[in-house]
Formats: structure tokens, sequence, C-alpha cells
């Protein structure tokens, strides 16, 4: 084989491990989407209603997944923990965006002074582990679903504008911009209508995989207690939960934590996937 | 300017900026400490005399200003409940996370980039697919998840190891060792995914550079290449990454020292939340935030010795 045939070998070899993350991470996504409104719809039992006699039963024809502490069935909690999860993720990903994208559009646009001191409080922003940084906002709002997505969405939101800022000091001084300047096209339009689409793939990819990562900080937040309030369930409190009865009813730490392993999974892989097929040139070599 | 003297001014200026930014994020947010520490039962006067006790009453910069005074000096100011310095409780707790963060990075270090490499240098066998494919799981997997099973398997069920608390290492160092194994494996199993993911894409780059070729053309013995030549080029990304990892670590134990009841800074900050402590709240975000920042500077550093193209002093 000469080296032009490795070479183009190669890329197909590349090129077909790509569609299998985006298909894996795809059918990963999918499969929570649909569990998720699935949830919102139909439950086998009540998710939140205490049945005392079937407490702490393990997986069974009549409860999937067994009961829990109260003898709440742990599938449907499992499912109504699967919309908390996945609306954290959307609104905190969509607080991340709507903040970062504009304000590091603006600071890699206009440059100089406005672009020092957006990106040194962003910087600044990004020292805080976001955890905490997420901790500390939640703690001072309230806990809660609501001040959760709030929390996580400002902590994503260096991560945003940093992108956005690169995104646009990369096309800033391309030719087509220049185009565009010449005849007379506004600031407005430069940026909405040619910039910023031009930007767009890092940006899905990273809102993909961020959207893991809330996934993971809410279950981190419900865990403390900080997160969705009981009776609501959700993946993080109920592994909080299943510590208490770790040896009585081990099961209860096993279901929420696979979900949430694969729901970030999903959303990784599909980020992932996504990123070698919005970026052909990329090499998928460099992790 | 000298490379080391541009990064401390940058490391002054980003220091002030967090200062800034805990102050923003704890007094924009309602809440009276006042009525906290006297419970809703209080007068009016009461409360206005411990306002104004607290500084509270006074116009935000001005209570800014007074508490970076303060900080500069090292007084992070009282702990509303503890009716301790934040400073002492500081001291007091950091022993327990700054052990549980070295550990699991250790534990990560140790056997990522030695797997890293393997993985790069059997770059597409049934090997290198395995590090791709249990890579992805780990990043994936939360880490207080693996600490509740880890204490299921080998705390509840084998009783190898505690289940939680943890002894001093000036009291009983095996018993602190032991109470800290199982969190730090919490921890570090994440890491170990991340950093095996980074050291693979980094040697597979260094490999396909052109001053390897030269090495090998040169007769040297691939273990020579790859450990003196490749991984060398390949440590500066492995090193900045330990660096931001370390937010995510400080990040993960406040999850994990709940899991395994470890007295570090993590079960403080959650205690201070739960409690409504401004000033512990104020003062723990504030010196993690500082930690991180500080610990990114000497990794900035660290780059000099490992690129001779770079100086200090230049």
């Amino acid at each position: 084989m000469n080296r032009q045939t490795t070479a183009l070998f190669n890329q197909k070899k590349i090129r077909r491990r790509r569609n299998w993350l985006l298909l894996i991470g795809g059918i990963l996504v999918g499969a929570a989407i649909v569990l998720a409104l699935v949830g919102l719809v139909y439950v086998p039992h009540n998710p939140v209603l205490m049945h005392p006699p079937d407490r702490g039963l393990g997986p069974t024809s009549t409860y999937l997944l067994g009961t829990d502490q109260f003898g709440r069935d742990i599938l449907s909690r499992i499912m109504r923990g699967a919309s908390s999860a996945l609306l954290v993720g959307l609104i905190a990903v969509g607080i991340g965006l709507s903040v970062g994208v504009p304000l590091g559009t603006l600071a890699g646009f206009v440059g100089q002074w406005t672009d020092e001191i957006i990106m040194r409080v962003m910087d600044a922003l990004f020292a805080f582990p976001a955890i905490l940084l997420a901790i500390a906002i939640v703690g001072m709002l309230g806990p809660g679903l609501g001040n959760t997505m709030i929390a996580i969405g400002i902590a994503y939101v260096p991560i945003f504008a940093r992108l956005a800022r690169a995104g646009v000091l990369s096309q800033k001084s391309s030719v087509y911009v220049e185009a565009a300047q010449s005849i007379g096209c506004s600031t407005a339009r430069l940026l909405w209508k040619h910039i910023l689409p031009n930007s767009l793939s890092p940006l899905i990819v990273q809102a993909t995989i961020t959207f893991g990562g809330a996934i993971l900080a809410e279950a981190a937040l419900s865990y403390l207690g900080l997160g969705v309030q009981p009776p609501e369930p959700s993946w993080g409190q109920m592994l909080n939960d299943a510590a208490n009865y770790l040896s009585v009813a081990p099961w209860l730490a096993v279901f929420p934590g696979v979900m949430i392993s694969l729901a970030v999974l999903g959303f990784n892989l599909l980020g992932d996937g996504l990123r070698d097929q919005l970026d052909p040139q990329r090499r998928t070599r460099a992790a | 300017m000298p490379y080391i003297l541009r990064r401390l001014v940058s490391l002054g200026i980003s220091l002030w900026l967090i200062s800034i930014l805990t102050f923003f994020i704890i007094h924009v947010v309602p809440g009276d400490p006042a009525m906290l520490i006297l419970g809703t039962e209080a007068s009016p006067t009461m409360l206005s005399q411990t306002r104004a006790a607290l500084g509270l009453d006074r116009p935000l910069p001005e209570q800014y200003l007074t508490w970076l005074a303060g900080a500069l000096r090292g007084d992070l100011g009282q702990s509303l409940r503890y009716r301790l310095p934040v400073s002492q409780l500081l001291v007091e707790r950091l022993p327990v996370t700054v052990s549980l963060a070295t550990l699991a990075m250790l534990l990560a270090i140790i056997i990522a980039i030695p797997w890293g490499i393997a993985a790069a240098i059997k770059e597409h066998s049934g090997f290198d697919f395995a590090t791709l494919v249990l890579s992805q799981v780990g990043v994936a997997l939360p880490a207080f998840w693996i600490g509740v099973l880890l204490m299921l398997f080998l705390a509840v069920q084998l009783r190898l190891f505690p289940t939680s608390g943890f002894v001093p290492w000036h009291k009983d160092p095996l018993m602190a060792w032991r109470s800290l194994t199982l969190p730090a494996i919490a921890l570090g199993l994440p890491q170990i995914a991340v950093l095996v993911r980074l050291v693979r894409g980094s040697m597979l780059d260094e490999l396909s550079k052109n001053h390897i070729a030269t090495a090998r053309a040169k007769g040297l013995p691939e273990r020579i290449v790859v450990v003196r030549h490749a991984l060398k080029g390949a440590l500066i990304p492995t090193i900045t990454m330990i660096g931001l990892q370390l937010g995510f670590l400080l990040g993960g134990s406040l999850i994990i020292e709940q899991v395994f009841a470890l007295p570090g800074l993590g079960q403080l900050v959650v205690f201070a939340i739960y409690n409504r402590d401004i000033p512990l709240v104020q003062g723990l975000t504030m010196f993690i935030a500082a930690l991180v920042i500080v610990v990114n500077f000497i990794v900035d550093l660290t780059y000099t010795f490992l690129d001779p193209r770079l100086s200090l002093w230049k």
C-alpha cells in the first residue's frame, strides 16, 4: 500500500469511528429525552406517593427497579428525575449561551479595553470551580430547581464567552467580512448574519458537552440537598437517600448513578461526534 | 517586561477581580445576616444594632474595602455560627482537603501517564480502543456515585476501609491513609479518564513530529525516543491540564467530603451555605478561587523548565 492510499485508508477509518460516536451519543441522548418526555405524561406508579407496606423491595414484576425506603417506585422516580435533569441542562446551557455569546462576541469584535475588561472578568469567574460557584449562588438564592438552573448557567457563562470571542477573532479579519463591510453592511448585521453563523460549530459542540456537565452539576447539587427539593425526585437526591440504606438496599444506589452516567456519556459522545462531523479537518487524535 | 513579572501582574489583577466577584455574588443576593444571628423574633432596634456591629449598615464599597484590607492581612472576618475567625477554620480544615485532592491527583498521574503513553504507542490496537472507550465512560461517571459504590463494596460489605470520618495524620497516619483511600479513588477515577485521553493525544502529536523521526533515524532505541524525546513535549499540555483540573478536583472534593463525612473545606462550605454564614461562605469561596489561580500561576512557571525556548526572565 503506498503512502497516499494508507493516508486515505486512515481517514476512512477515522471517519467511520466518528459516525459511531454520533450514533451512540445520539441514541443515548434520544433515549434520555424519550424517558423524560414519557415521564412527564406517564409513570407506572406515583413517584412521590409513599407506600410503606412496599418499602425497600428489590426489583419485582410490579416494581421493575424496586422501591425505596418509603415504598416509592424507583423506575417512576427515575423517569421523573430525567425530566428535571434534562430541564436543568437545557435552561443552564441556554443561560450560559445567551449571556456568554453576546459578551464574548462584543469582546472579540470591539477589542481593546472592552475586550480586556470583559475577558478579565470572565477569567476571574472561570477561576471558581463551577460547582463551588453554583453552590455559592444557589446557597444565596435558596435551594430549588429554578435557582439550580440559574446557578449552573452563570457558572457556564465564561466558557461560552471565551469560545464566542475566539470565533469572532478568527473570522474578523477574513476576506468575506472585509467584503461585507466594504459594501456598507451594518455592524449588527455583520455579526448576526456573517460572523456568528461561521463561528457556530464550536459553540454547538461545547453546548452539547456542557449539557452533560450541567446534568452532573444538578445531580451534585441535589445530592447536597440544594437542587431539586423533596418530594420531587431527582437522580442526585436519590443517590443521597441511597447512601443511608447501603447495607439493606444496595440497588437504590445503582440505578440513579447508571442513569446519570449514561445521560452524561450520551451528551459527551454526541458532542465529540458533532465536533468531527462539523469540522472534518480536525484530527480526532488530540482528545 | 520579563515573563515572571508579566505573570505576577496578571496574577495580582486576577486575585483582585476574584475578590470583587466573591463580594458581589454574596452581597447582591437577598438575606439579612443580622436576622440570621438573632432569629426572626428580634426587635428592629436589636437588628439595626447588630447590623451596625457587623458593619452591614455602611455603603457596599466601604464594606468591600474593609473586607479586602482584612483579607490582605489574612483576616477573613468572623464566622457567624462558629464565632471563630474564618481563617482559623480554614487552616483547621485545609489539610483534609489538600490531602484528598493531592492523593487523587497523584493517583491519576501515576496511572494515566503510563497508560496514555502505552495507548499512543499501540495506536489502533484493541488496547487503544479499550482505552478510548474506558476514558469516555470514566469522564461520565459522577465522582460521588463512585464514592457511594466504593463505600458499598469495600467498606460496608468487605469492611476493608472505614465508611466515613477522618483521623488526622499526626494522630494515626495509617488510619488517616485508610480513611482517605476510598475518597481519593472516587475523586481520582474521572481525572484518570481525562488525563489518559490527553496524554494519548499529545503523545500521538509528538510522535508524528520531525524531531522524533530524526531521533529514530539516529538509531536511538525506541524507549529513549518515547521517554526522553516525545514525552517531554507531551508533558506541557498534560501539566497545563493538571493545573486546570485542580479546580475540578477542589469542586469534586466538596461533594466527596459530604459522601465520606470528611471534615474538610467542602464540608465547611456546605455547612456555611446551609446556615447562611456569609463571612464564612465569602472567605471560603475567595480562598478556593485564589488557590486555583495561584496553582495555575505556578503551573505556568513550570513551562520554563520544560520548554527551553521560554525563560522566567525574558
